[in-house]
């Protein structure tokens, strides 16, 4: 089993408040990992860590290392555009850019491999193919991408992260914003993905986890308290903050 | 780990941009400071407190006592008194403007002189050459001798210093009745032994000026003036001094030294304060008279008329503008529906970007003549407005609809208007005159000027109003709308949550706006340039004209030569406007990071009786 | 009952000063337009059989003011009180005959011999017919207000104050427009808090503070002074004495101007970016873009509204600002205009006409007496009309931009 993804001891200080610690996490190659935990536990700063968006924040520090495709990502300079073309990122609400469904697919390719005109057309229509959408938005590659629906933009952002074949996706509550069908076509997504690529799914819903989920993280309070199969992890869980989480005992 | 071509170069890109947006910044910053630095640099040699000075430029060995330097001895300018008393009858004569002015003394015995008696001296003017001189053309004047004199610029006053160090001007002028007259004007006295020697340098009235003690000091005669210069000591008894321009030659025991005069056009610092005595004014005065025309020559640049006249019409127009603004934005703030609020803050943008020079035109072609004639109407109009804003009636406005509201207010304006300024221009035709501006000047000697403080104030305050109604109706919306709404679910009128919620979270905001208005307001030119006399006066008095620093370079600057003491006299001036406008600016960022960190204010008194 | 009566007078207040600001409009409007109406030529009977013709220039409550004719170059004017009117009348048939040099002559009828002797080249205009007459007149004041070449004492038409006044915004705006959208996105997107970026937006606010006329003294000193000649004895030796740059000029106080805007810019563009959502960048981010790639295609995109309204308040600003150019170049009679067919085209060191400056100066001479009121009133008119419809024109846009970034979501 290779690894896409591992992080070794990850911290993250924002303005001297420890924020995560001593997070260790390998993700296989073809896995989906879901990362579960309470509000305000670190999920979304720990995705972000991974893609290195915690530059966005001021005053951060991030301790620790990353390791894609076994290369640790700060000792070898590999620089940030390079690090996110890999490292793909869907976030909580869907977020196209203002402009037409096609421009949007394309902007990664423009910036990344600049292809030709027709090279280009046929790896936007491939991108869209993949998450679903294509029957949808043929014929409305010209409009503008708010014009979706709420759905339809997600997916939409989906294709846009999969169209510069990045290796590792990460997924910050990409259902949390969406009606319960939306939501069920997102997942059956991620199942269909995850033969592809590396998946790590932030999500709120435990169910949800449980449902797409290969392996399941459990973050409390910035740090890892349990990470395992998801099918170990749900019927067995080792700790009792896993267990209370869980059931639903706070959250 | 291998980077593609492609993405070097995107990083390269993304350095270069950056740097590109650094360099932009940078420079703009660095605009601000170029300016600051232009005024310092051209402000900094009046910053030079010393005043002039002598500097040593070289020295040279010279065995023998030069014979024609001389301390004390009679030269062609210096002690013309002894010269006229020594040979009497024989007349110093100078030419200006075709007549020929000559000063003689009449004293025929010089014994008596010497008793310390007294002598007389004569001035007569000769129109032409060959004329005789008439009986109205001849004046004459007490003198004690042992004085030392000289002829100032205008080649007809003289300077008299005597014994006491007291220095006083006898000036030809004529009376009431065309008689020429010489008059001694008032003495001033220099610290110091009795001068023994002076000397005029230049063409203004600089005088070199040694006392009995050796020690040399630097007289401007018509500033009343003087600079000791403690750079040279003299013997008198031993030393040779011999003066050219501005150039001095001093010997001492073998060796004649080389000084020059220097800095002799910068006043110090403090002289730009200080009131001047003028000849012909009983009191000292605050004058700006860069270029002075009654031959003195040197200018007098005093920067409290200047900065009093800034001062006044900020001021004046603070007071008219900013109660009216702050109390137009706690008005529409209280308006519900977005059209209206978004209605009446666009159209004070709108007013907010009227060229001042328009509002300048206005004041100047038809405010300023029309108050001179309708002073009455236009007090009467504004009391009209008080009274009626004031008065009771139409209950619970805050309660009415925006329309409503607005009607009312508008209506309640012009009625108070039209009725207060129809009144008040009744009274003023039944006054003596027909106006009310002759009447106060006429029954409490008010002078009032139709150029004055309050146009300027008046359209000054117009002009700022929309900036301090814009920034204050920005502070009264901080207030979290979901507070307001609960004020109002528990029962409060629109009413108390304005004055109870609203302005407590918003003072210190409504304060930025008023400190930013008065910087405003301190920079206007154009209102000020129109509806102004322009007339540097040192008072205080919103019925007097005014000249502000801003208009004053605009008049000015363009002619001043770069250099001189105006030109830098002028860059002081602005230093000092921009300053206090950046001061005031800081100020105002300070109270509204204030704002901005300050939770909000709620003092309700809910269910309160009416 | 305190409240209640502040309450109100609050209101008195916002009544007053949007009436204020509504009577000068009116005012300016009415005055400008009146400018372009050619006076009545009035026939008076006066007191003792006395009968006086000429153009009313001025009719207050007691007097009157006439123009009775101009002979070469001299107008003879007279005023008359009231009092001594017994009757008034504007006869159709008069006519004003005038010539190329400026000289005027009136006729009460214009179908007498004595005005048919009267040499055929004058133009003949008559002042009081009505109908189609009128508004040709009107049309050919207009057109003469707009057209009419400049004279050396300030009078005669607008056109090339206005054609320079916009060639010195429009070379304002290259120059400030740029820089100003520069320094917005270093401050908004890549400034950090430290120390040093904190002083650098200190003093890029603080340049809002600065009053305009010190702009102007520091163009004056600093640019004309000293780079002025400086640049005169590096590239136009030849020339000297006589000044090409060391005096006032299009460059300089197009310089000037950038200053003075620039923080106009600055903030509208720093608001404008700051209203973009931040998922928008992130979203670019993530995809590998680089900061310089995020904001060249996704924030300055969707931010263009701003940078649109920015624009126009520049160049609103720029245009209702005079005070400085009384300093750097402005004058009141240029024989050739900045802009040319000849290269270079934009001539930089030419001093300028400008529509404010033209208000000032007609209002402050003494020379052209009613008439130069009149006119700087249509100049003025001409003034306002521009100022008002650039900043119209912003806030349409920032109604747009509001309406766009609802759209969008909130930051």
């Amino acid at each position: 089993m290779t690894l896409a993804l591992q992080t070794i001891e990850l911290g993250l200080k924002v303005a001297k408040r420890t924020v995560l610690e001593g997070i260790s996490l390998d993700f296989p190659t073809g896995s989906v990992t879901a990362v579960i935990g309470p509000s305000g536990c670190g999920k979304t700063s720990f995705l972000r860590c991974l893609n290195r968006l915690t530059e966005l924040w001021p005053q951060v520090t991030q301790l620790g290392q990353v390791l894609l495709g076994g290369v640790d990502v700060q000792r070898s300079g590999m620089p940030y555009p390079e690090l996110r073309r890999r490292v793909g990122m869907v976030f909580q609400r869907p977020n196209p850019f203002p402009g037409t469904v096609y421009d949007n697919v394309a902007y990664g390719l423009r910036l990344h491999q600049r292809p030709g005109r027709s090279e280009l057309d046929d790896r936007v229509e491939a991108a869209i193919q993949r998450v679903g959408l294509w029957a949808e938005v043929r014929d409305r590659l010209d409009e503008d991408a708010l014009a979706l629906s709420l759905g339809q933009q997600q997916r939409l952002v989906i294709a846009r992260a999969l169209a510069v074949e990045p290796e590792v996706l990460l997924l910050d509550e990409p259902s949390s914003a969406l009606d319960p069908i939306s939501t069920l076509r997102i997942e059956a997504l991620i199942t269909e993905l995850k033969n592809r690529y590396t998946l790590i799914l932030v999500t709120h819903n435990v169910q949800q986890a449980a449902r797409v989920a290969d392996y399941t993280a459990f973050l409390y309070g910035g740090q890892l308290l349990e990470h395992a199969e998801s099918v170990r992890l749900f019927t067995n869980p080792q700790r009792q903050e896993t267990e209370d989480y869980i059931t639903g005992r706070y959250g | 780990m291998s980077t593609s071509a492609v993405l070097q170069r995107r990083l390269w890109r993304d350095r270069a941009f950056r740097g590109a947006l650094a360099v932009a910044a940078v420079s703009s910053a660095a605009a601000l400071l170029a300016v600051v630095a232009f005024l310092l640099a051209g402000a900094l040699p009046l910053l030079d407190w010393r005043g002039p000075g002598l500097k040593q430029l070289g020295t040279r060995s010279l065995d023998a006592r030069p014979r024609h330097l001389s301390v004390g001895r009679p030269t062609a300018s210096t002690p013309l008194l002894d010269l006229l008393l020594a040979r009497p009858g024989v007349p110093q004569c100078a030419e200006v403007g075709g007549r020929m002015g000559c000063y003689r003394s009449t004293v025929a015995r010089p014994d008596l002189a010497a008793n310390g008696t007294g002598a007389q001296i004569e001035f007569t003017l000769q129109r032409c050459a060959g004329c005789t001189i008439a009986a109205q053309d001849r004046a004459v004047a007490e003198v004690r001798p042992g004085q030392v004199a000289v002829l100032l610029s205008d080649k007809r006053s003289l300077l008299l210093a005597d014994s006491a160090a007291s220095l006083s001007l006898l000036r030809p002028h004529r009376d009431q009745l065309g008689q020429l007259q010489l008059q001694v004007e008032p003495s001033w006295t220099l610290p110091g032994a009795a001068l023994i020697a002076l000397h005029r340098i230049g063409d203004a009235d600089r005088l070199l000026a040694i006392d009995a003690d050796g020690a040399l000091s630097l007289i401007d005669a018509s500033q009343r003036r003087w600079h000791d210069l403690a750079e040279l000591q003299v013997d008198t008894r031993n030393d040779a001094l011999f003066a050219a321009e501005e150039q001095i030659f001093h010997w001492r025991q073998g060796e004649l030294r080389h000084y020059r005069l220097s800095r002799l056009d910068t006043p110090p610092l403090l002289d730009l304060w200080q009131p001047l005595q003028v000849a012909g004014q009983s009191k000292p005065a605050a004058l700006w008279q860069p270029h002075s025309d009654d031959g003195a020559g040197t200018p007098r640049l005093n920067l409290w008329p200047l900065l009093l006249g800034s001062l006044k019409a900020a001021l004046l127009g603070l007071l008219f503008g900013a109660p009216l603004a702050v109390a137009a934005a706690m008005h529409s703030v209280q308006y519900r529906s977005g059209l209206w609020r978004d209605g009446i803050k666009s159209s004070f943008e709108l007013m907010e970007a009227v060229p001042t020079v328009i509002l300048g035109l206005i004041a100047g072609l038809w405010v300023a003549p029309w108050l001179d004639q309708h002073l009455g109407a236009a007090l009467g109009a504004v009391l009209g407005w008080l009274l009626l804003m004031v008065l009771p009636g139409g209950d619970r406005h805050s309660e009415l609809s925006d329309r409503n509201r607005a009607a009312h207010s508008l209506v309640r304006c012009a009625l108070g208007l039209m009725l207060g300024g129809w009144l008040g221009s009744t009274l003023e035709s039944q006054l003596p005159g027909g106006r009310l501006t002759a009447w106060m000047h006429s029954t409490w000697g008010w002078s009032y000027e139709p150029y004055n403080a309050v146009v300027v104030g008046l359209l000054v305050g117009l002009a700022i109003a929309p900036m301090i109604y814009s920034l204050s109706e920005e502070a009264l919306r901080r207030a979290p709308a979901g507070l307001q709404e609960a004020a109002l679910a528990l029962g409060a009128s629109r009413r108390d949550t304005l004055f109870g919620l609203l302005l407590p979270t918003a003072l210190p905001g409504i304060i930025a706006a008023c400190l930013l208005g008065f910087g405003r307001a301190l920079g206007e030119t154009l209102i000020v340039l129109l509806a102004s006399n322009n007339a540097p006066i040192a008072d205080l008095n919103p019925l007097s004209g005014l000249r502000s620093i801003t208009t004053t370079l605009v008049l000015e600057a363009p002619t001043a030569v770069p250099g001189s003491v105006h030109y830098r006299v002028l860059l002081l001036a602005t230093l000092l406007l921009m300053a206090t406008t950046i001061g005031l600016n800081l100020l105002a960022n300070r109270w509204r990071a204030r704002m901005a960190r300050r939770p909000p204010r709620l003092r309700l008194h809910v269910g309160r009786k009416q | 009952m305190i409240g209640r009566s502040l309450e109100r007078l609050a209101g008195g207040a916002l009544a007053l000063l949007l009436g204020a600001f509504a009577l000068i409009t009116a005012a300016v409007v009415y005055q400008g337009i009146a400018a372009l109406v050619p006076p009545p030529l009035l026939q008076l009977q006066l007191h003792g059989g006395e009968q006086v013709n000429g153009l009313l220039l001025r009719e207050t409550e007691t007097e009157l003011e006439l123009l009775l004719e101009v002979r070469a170059a001299k107008p003879s004017w007279r005023r008359l009180q009231r009092s001594q009117i017994v009757h008034r009348s504007a006869p159709e048939s008069a006519c004003l005959l005038h010539a190329s040099d400026g000289r005027i002559r009136l006729h009460v009828d214009c179908t007498t011999a004595a005005a048919a002797a009267d040499p055929e080249t004058w133009t003949r205009s008559y002042p009081n017919a009505g109908g189609t007459l009128a508004l040709q007149r009107w049309w050919q004041a207009a057109r003469d207000f707009l057209l009419a070449p400049v004279r050396p004492d300030g009078q005669g038409g607008i056109g090339s104050a206005l054609v320079s006044t916009l060639v010195l915004v429009l070379l304002m705006t290259v120059l400030v427009v740029p820089l100003g959208i520069g320094v917005a996105l270093y401050l908004a997107e890549y400034a950090q808090d430290t120390r040093l970026t904190r002083a650098l937006r200190l003093t890029v606010a603080n340049l809002a503070a600065v009053p305009p006329v010190v702009f102007g003294l520091f163009g004056l000193g600093l640019l004309v002074h000293v780079f002025g000649s400086q640049l005169d004895q590096w590239l136009f030796a030849e020339r000297l004495p006589s000044p090409t740059f060391a005096t006032g000029g299009l460059l300089w106080a197009s310089l000037v101007l950038a200053l003075l805007t620039l923080p106009v810019v600055v903030v509208a563009c720093e608001q404008g970016l700051q209203r973009v959502p931040m998922r928008l960048r992130e979203a670019s981010l993530a995809l590998g873009a680089t900061r310089s790639e995020t904001v060249l295609r996704v924030l300055l995109p969707a931010a263009r509204p701003a940078l649109l309204t920015a624009f126009i308040l520049a160049v609103a600003r720029a245009s209702a600002e005079v005070a400085p150019l009384l300093l750097v170049g402005a004058v009141r009679y240029a024989a050739r205009l900045p802009v040319s067919s000849e290269a270079p085209f934009v001539h930089l060191e030419r001093p300028f006409m400008h529509l404010g400056y033209r208000v000032l100066d007609l209002a402050t001479s003494s020379a052209g007496g009613h008439f130069a009121l009149q006119q700087a009133f249509a100049c003025a008119l001409v003034l306002l009309l521009l100022v008002l419809a650039l900043n119209g024109a912003a806030i349409a846009a920032r109604f747009r931009l509001r309406a766009r970034y609802r759209d969008l979501g909130t930051p």
